[in-house]
């Protein structure tokens, strides 16, 4: 890229007189004639307008935008992006000669304000802001370069610095001591040399040598504020330190942001000019600040890496196509090898069910995870990689972090000694997802400061003369080891887990993550590792992984939807929760099946509708959904018969024919817990057992009542 | 020095000369004739001549627009000159003014990095780096030394006129050698002007306690490739005028009350990127080197295209390491296992990075060491082996109140540096023996969850105050302990003595009087830094089987190999293939690895039962 650019010359370029004067005319008659129709067909002078109210001082600026500019004359719009110190002179120039024509009521009724008029109109012009078209994409301080010297460019950042509000002069008056004269100066840069000798033309003419002496409360000053803003992080390549820039705000721009605000900044960009001793010496460098036109606060979500254009069709089609849920799934940490439901179950906590709230109470839709796991299975990578993906979380580790910190503290402002709030990580995630690692390690204390949040969404503060209720409207992804250390089969669930019943019902899904062995996952496994080790990368599989910006672009459509639960399935839920309870209360479960468990099958399915991008929900998002609250059950209670199971014949080809069951539920979207007896003969055949086995098995656990054969012997019906 | 091409700036000359310098560092011993920042002092450099800098690159400014054509104007004549800014600081203009209205001028950008030495690097490399440069046939003759200079304006005239074509000139690596060692018996002599004024003036290196120059290095092109914390050979012209300097007090002096913009730049920023030019020169760079080891015994150039040496190390390697094998034991205290470990630890490389996830690392934990002087001298041993290393004490004051993590300075806008900003195969020596029962404050906690991130994923998060920032490392970290480290490692193995000296002292004392001759340690160095640059490979058969071995230990005893183990085994096979020189592994390689593996685990086994201390 050509950054040599002759930089300067574009900001003083000298127009041809002619060509000034068009140009000047131009300005003139835009602000005269530009207006829009209101909805009654009238038209409405709006720079007018804003023209009248300068006049009367009622506004002490004009904002032109240049949307409007461009309706008129785009050719222009381009020539002020491009040279937008000198449009700005050539439009004050403007609106100054055309004030007098727009005042309408007489002004001189109010007895200090003619004054300050006479004064205005007799030096220095109103500020005049340009907007910036609303087609400019902001750009990145790293990409503000010395051809943009002299442009209008809009830039994003953070503010790390930002001076004290200081008054800055604009005009200077002084008065002569020999024939009290008032002299104006006009200052545009940062420091003037003071007029000396009185050029009226008494003193002149009698060469009597008067002084001038400078009158603060007669000169003008303008409030002044310099502000450093540093690139947000996203935007610095890897490996590079963060860039930054200085702003100058002045008059009306000041004070809008603080060190930590995240800023959109229209100006122009523009080069320091010194004077005197300082050019000598400064020599060969210029520095470079920004002279801002608009400053705007932006709130962190909002933020433009999502891109604020919709997905092209391609995008959408490449997303959405055939298996687009495994693949999402499989997207989410493509370096940790399989947990594909663990992902899924991921890929929905981003999305996030539909919150309701009827008649006021309100019903979250935000789904609840926690996965447990012997150490070592990649949980905090999960976790780690979930927060960089979702646009909004806060990552924090159980041991970190105290309930206050979790929460929202009271302190003390240092400077002003006022009580303020402090958010904590809960409150900073709101509408976005809260990592906590490390769950179990919690005080006991810290972690009911979490109930409010998990269920009600909020957070309510009682302190320091503070009653104030916060939102929180935050997925929790928790991660928590089992309480000793390692999973122990030889203990019961709670034994193991160790955390109370009324945390553990408020997640939607509990995963328990085991290193159990497996030939076939293992070899799986082996494979991936030396796959990685042998070719340092990902080894290839039947689709690449969704590039994180587009997911995160795909997620943020996703949750526009807004999918509602269609009368007819609500009985096939009440049906299955039912069933659910019953079979609970037959197997006496550990984990929790109440009405909460209900509320989870519905956000999942609202979910699951989300990212099928459809309005409603339909049959087969609650069997996934049901699916994937077995699947977690299953991985909590599997190891339970893991220690009885000496791994017979007959409980391995029980469990298989129970897989295949499940997949048909996902899959073909066939009835749950019915089997073709072919096609699970087929299936444990091929994992080396003889029919025979087989048939043994069959009978076996027929006997036990677990699942019934049809009489054609054709069918296998899970009870 | 442009003086030639000054009258028509867009004839290209720019790339011309870049080339020229480019192509005339190509040649064998034009590197070595270049007089080095790193081992000559300031003073002892004419300023605009060509100098060379082995460095860091500690943190990256703002772009700068500086003129890169201006005119000038003679208030007597009118006479109007050309002239050029580029590789310049202060404007040259004589009598003659600044006509900053011209429509001639050029605005050009440049980025400018703040460069350190490199932090942590060993003695020996500076010594054996800046004695290559010494013709063996001089004489000390202090009265050649004006001489010297003479021939250094002789040089820095061949300089500025880079159309001529410079012969290699036999005489000048001899003065520059010559320039060198006077100077280094002087600066003994002398050293106040460079120490007094450091006190006052943070220079900003990530360890405490280094000297040296640090530099401001001006980047004209592509300085988009260049990363932090990227260690750099640069050449370039050294700028030391004292108008810079001048610059920086003028403005402390005339801040007015008038002028509200000035407060903006505070002192300390002014202080940080305008220190005075005798301080931290300015160095304009024409080429970048970046420098994949700093190990002076071996060839610049990359491997590759070395492969005479290549080759001639290679066939010793076997050797090498069986000798470093007992080297290692003997110190260890006989543990020959842990021997192994040592020296496949220190040959470690994060090699790629999948994500997240380092491939390559190997933290060690050396547990069971005996006492802390017996630490000390372990790390002294192994100063004399890497050519950089760093020894942290782990003791609660250190923790508490050292700044590893850098962070970045918003009043002075710089990023303050922190002991983990070290340039990539770093040997970083935590001792935990130093730790005692005490309390962590905030600081300590920080600083130990650091660490612990540094050894997890390779990884340094920057303190940006409003966010952090992710920045890679790779950084061999040895953990030495008397029990398990607190912090995590890739790799545990507990230290069995099988000798038990009387006198650990003596014995301690013995094994360093025992360091080999030189000759021998050069040796021990090549193998240590090759062995790490080596390519490797795994084959598709070796994968295969590899796999199968994995499948059936998992069907043996499921709980006792994890997926992380297989990583680790695979790292582990992987650096016991290069260590032995092969660069692909094989089924022997792959076989020893398990097995020493084992032998670790047992050990761990054993010892856990011993100690009773772990659940």
């Amino acid at each position: 890229m050509d950054t040599e650019l002759s930089a300067t010359v574009v900001v003083f370029t000298f127009f041809p007189r002619s060509y000034l004067l068009r140009t000047a005319n131009k300005c003139k008659r835009f602000l005269q004639e530009f207006y829009s129709e209101d909805e009654n067909g009238k038209k409405v002078f709006k720079y007018g307008a804003q023209l009248v109210a300068l006049a009367h001082r009622e506004k002490v600026s004009v904002y032109v935008e240049l949307d409007d500019v461009a309706e008129e004359d785009p050719e222009l719009v381009e020539s002020i992006c491009e040279n937008a110190k000198r449009y700005t002179g050539l439009f004050a120039d403007a609106v100054h000669e055309l004030l007098p024509e727009y005042k309408e009521k007489d002004v001189r009724l109010f007895a200090q304000l003619i004054l300050y008029v006479l004064m205005m109109e007799q030096r220095g012009r109103d500020p005049l802001y340009f907007k910036p078209p609303s087609t400019t994409k902001p750009k990145v301080v790293r990409d503000v370069r010395a051809d943009s010297i002299g442009n209008l460019v809009t830039v994003r950042g953070i503010v790390t610095r930002a001076t004290e509000v200081k008054p800055m002069m604009a005009v200077a008056t002084y008065t002569c001591d020999q024939c009290g004269a008032e002299t104006y100066q006009p200052i545009q840069s940062p420091s003037f040399m003071p007029l000396i000798m009185c050029p009226s033309q008494e003193c002149v003419t009698n060469k009597s040598g008067g002084r001038l002496y400078l009158q603060t409360r007669g000169s003008k000053f303008v409030k002044f504020q310099e502000i450093r803003i540093q690139e947000h992080s996203d935007q610095v390549p890897v490996g590079n330190i963060p860039r930054s820039m200085s702003i100058y705000a002045r008059g009306e721009n000041t004070r809008l942001a603080q060190p930590g605000d995240h800023v959109a900044i229209t100006g122009v960009f523009l080069p320091l000019l010194r004077t005197g001793f300082k050019q000598a010496v400064q020599g060969l460098l210029s520095e470079t600040y920004m002279e801002a036109h608009s400053i705007t606060l932006m709130n962190k979500t909002e933020d433009d890496e999502l891109g604020n254009e919709d997905l092209t069709e391609e995008e959408l089609r490449s997303i959405t196509e055939e298996g687009f849920y495994e693949k999402l799934a499989g997207s989410i940490a493509p370096e940790i090898y399989g947990h594909e439901d663990v992902k899924k179950a991921l890929l929905l906590l981003l999305v996030g069910g539909v919150e309701q709230a009827p008649k006021g109470m309100k019903i979250r839709g935000n789904i609840n995870i926690c996965l447990m796991g012997d150490p070592g299975v990649a949980k905090s990578q999960l976790l780690s990689y979930i927060d960089r993906l979702a646009p909004r979380s806060q990552y924090t580790t159980g041991r970190g972090s105290s309930g206050v910190g979790l929460t929202a503290a009271v302190m003390r402002d240092p400077m002003t000694g006022e009580m303020t709030l402090e958010g904590g990580a809960l409150v900073l995630a709101d509408q976005g997802i809260c990592c906590i690692d490390e769950f179990d390690k919690m005080a006991d204390a810290d972690r009911t400061a979490i109930h409010e949040v998990m269920e009600q969404q909020t957070i309510s503060i009682a302190k320091a003369g503070i009653m104030t209720s916060l939102n929180a409207r935050c997925s929790i992804l928790a991660a928590a080891n089992p309480a000793y250390g390692r999973y122990n089969p030889r203990k019961s669930i709670e034994q193991n887990i160790q955390l109370p019943a009324a945390l553990l019902s408020r997640f939607d899904l509990l995963w328990l993550i085991q290193d159990k062995p497996d030939a076939d996952a293992d070899l799986r496994l082996a494979q991936h590792i030396t796959y990685v080790h042998q070719h340092c990368r990902q080894p290839p599989t039947h689709f690449t992984p969704i590039d994180m910006k587009l997911m995160r672009r795909f997620l943020a459509v996703c949750k526009k939807r807004q999918p509602v639960v269609p009368e007819a399935l609500a009985d096939y839920i009440t049906a299955a929760y039912v069933e659910m309870r019953k079979e609970a209360r037959v197997s006496k479960d550990t984990t929790f099946t109440s009405a909460r468990t209900l509320l989870s099958i519905l956000r999942l399915s609202t979910a699951l509708a989300r990212l099928r991008m459809m309005e409603s929900v339909e049959k087969e998002d609650v069997n996934e959904a049901m699916r994937l609250m077995e699947m977690s059950k299953d991985s909590l209670q599997a190891d339970k018969s893991s220690t009885t199971r000496a791994q017979r014949p007959a409980d391995v080809i029980f469990s298989l024919v129970r897989e295949l069951s499940t997949e048909g539920v996902a899959g073909r979207g066939g009835a749950g817990g019915v089997v073709r007896m072919a096609e699970a003969e087929q299936r444990c055949v091929s994992r080396g057992f003889t029919p025979a086995q087989f048939q043994e098995a069959l009978e076996e656990y027929e006997e036990l009542n677990v699942w019934q054969v049809n009489q054609g012997r054709s069918r296998i019906t899970f009870v | 020095m442009f003086a030639a091409s000054q009258s028509d700036p867009n004839s290209g000359w720019e790339a011309k000369a870049v080339e020229f310098f480019k192509d005339h560092l190509k040649e064998k011993d034009a590197p070595t004739s270049v007089p080095s920042l790193n081992d000559v002092p300031l003073h002892y450099l004419k300023p605009n001549s060509l100098v060379k800098f082995r460095c860091l690159i500690q943190d990256m400014f703002d772009p700068e627009f500086y003129m890169g054509v201006y005119e000038t104007v003679d208030p007597a004549t009118k006479a109007k000159v050309l002239r050029c800014g580029k590789y310049k600081d202060v404007t040259e203009c004589g009598v003659s003014r600044v006509d900053f209205n011209s429509r001639n001028t050029v605005t050009a950008e440049r980025q400018t990095f703040y460069c350190v030495p490199i932090p942590g690097e060993n003695p020996w490399v500076k010594e054996i780096s800046s004695l290559s440069r010494v013709v063996p046939s001089t004489s000390y003759a202090p009265t050649r030394q004006k001489r010297s200079y003479e021939e250094d304006d002789e040089m820095d005239d061949m300089d500025t006129q880079p159309q001529k074509q410079r012969e290699p000139h036999p005489g000048m690596t001899q003065n520059v050698g010559h320039g060198n060692g006077d100077c280094k018996r002087q600066e003994t002599e002398a050293p106040s002007s460079q120490t007094a004024s450091t006190s006052h003036l943070d220079l900003n290196f990530p360890l405490p306690g280094e000297k040296g120059p640090s530099c401001l290095v001006k980047v004209y092109e592509n300085w988009d490739n260049f990363k932090l914390n990227d260690t750099l050979e640069v050449y370039g012209i050294l700028s030391v005028s004292p108008a810079l300097s001048a610059l920086a007090d003028e403005k402390d002096a005339s801040s007015s009350i008038m002028d509200p913009t000035e407060s903006m730049e505070t002192a300390e920023e002014q202080r940080v990127h305008c220190p005075p030019a005798s301080l931290v020169p300015r160095l304009h760079m024409l080429h970048a080197r970046p420098v994949s080891h700093n190990n002076p015994l071996l060839p610049s150039a990359t491997l590759e295209d070395n492969s005479a040496f290549l080759s001639s190390t290679l066939s010793e390697m076997a050797s090498v390491r069986a000798e470093l094998l007992t080297y290692f034991t003997h110190i260890l205290l006989g543990d020959a296992l842990a021997a192994e470990y040592l020296i496949l630890h220190l040959i470690s490389n994060v090699y790629s990075r999948r994500d997240v996830l380092p491939l390559g690392k190997f933290t060690l934990n050396l547990s069971g060491c005996p006492t802390a002087s017996y630490t000390e001298r372990l790390y002294q041993i192994i100063q004399q082996l890497v050519p950089s290393s760093y020894y942290l004490g782990m003791s609660l004051q250190n923790m508490n109140q050292m700044r590893l993590v850098p962070k970045k300075d918003y009043v002075a806008n710089r990023l303050a540096s922190g002991v983990l900003q070290l340039a990539r195969h770093t040997s970083l020596f935590l001792d935990e023996i130093q730790l005692e029962q005490g309390q962590l404050d905030t600081t300590g906690v920080r600083n130990v969850t650091a660490l612990g991130n540094l050894i997890t994923w390779q990884k340094v998060d920057y303190d940006f105050n409003y966010h952090q920032m992710e920045f890679p490392c790779n950084i061999n970290v040895l953990i030495v302990s008397e029990g398990r480290s607190l912090l995590p490692s890739d790799c545990q193995i507990h230290l069995q003595s099988q000798v038990t000296p009387a006198n650990m002292e003596e014995y301690l004392s013995s094994i360093h009087m025992h360091t080999q001759t030189s000759s021998q340690l050069n040796k021990f160095r090549i193998y240590l830094s090759v062995a790490r640059l080596l390519d490797y490979n795994i084959s598709d058969e070796m994968t295969k089987s590899v796999e199968d071995d994995f499948v059936d230990m998992r069907k043996d005893d499921p709980q006792s190999v994890s997926a992380e183990d297989l990583h680790r085994m695979l790292v582990v096979a992987r650096l016991l293939s290069l260590s032995l020189g092969q660069t692909s592994l094989s089924r022997d390689s792959w076989l020893r690895a398990k097995h020493i593996d084992m032998l670790r685990r047992s050990r761990m086994e054993q010892h856990k039962c011993v100690n009773g201390n772990e659940p």
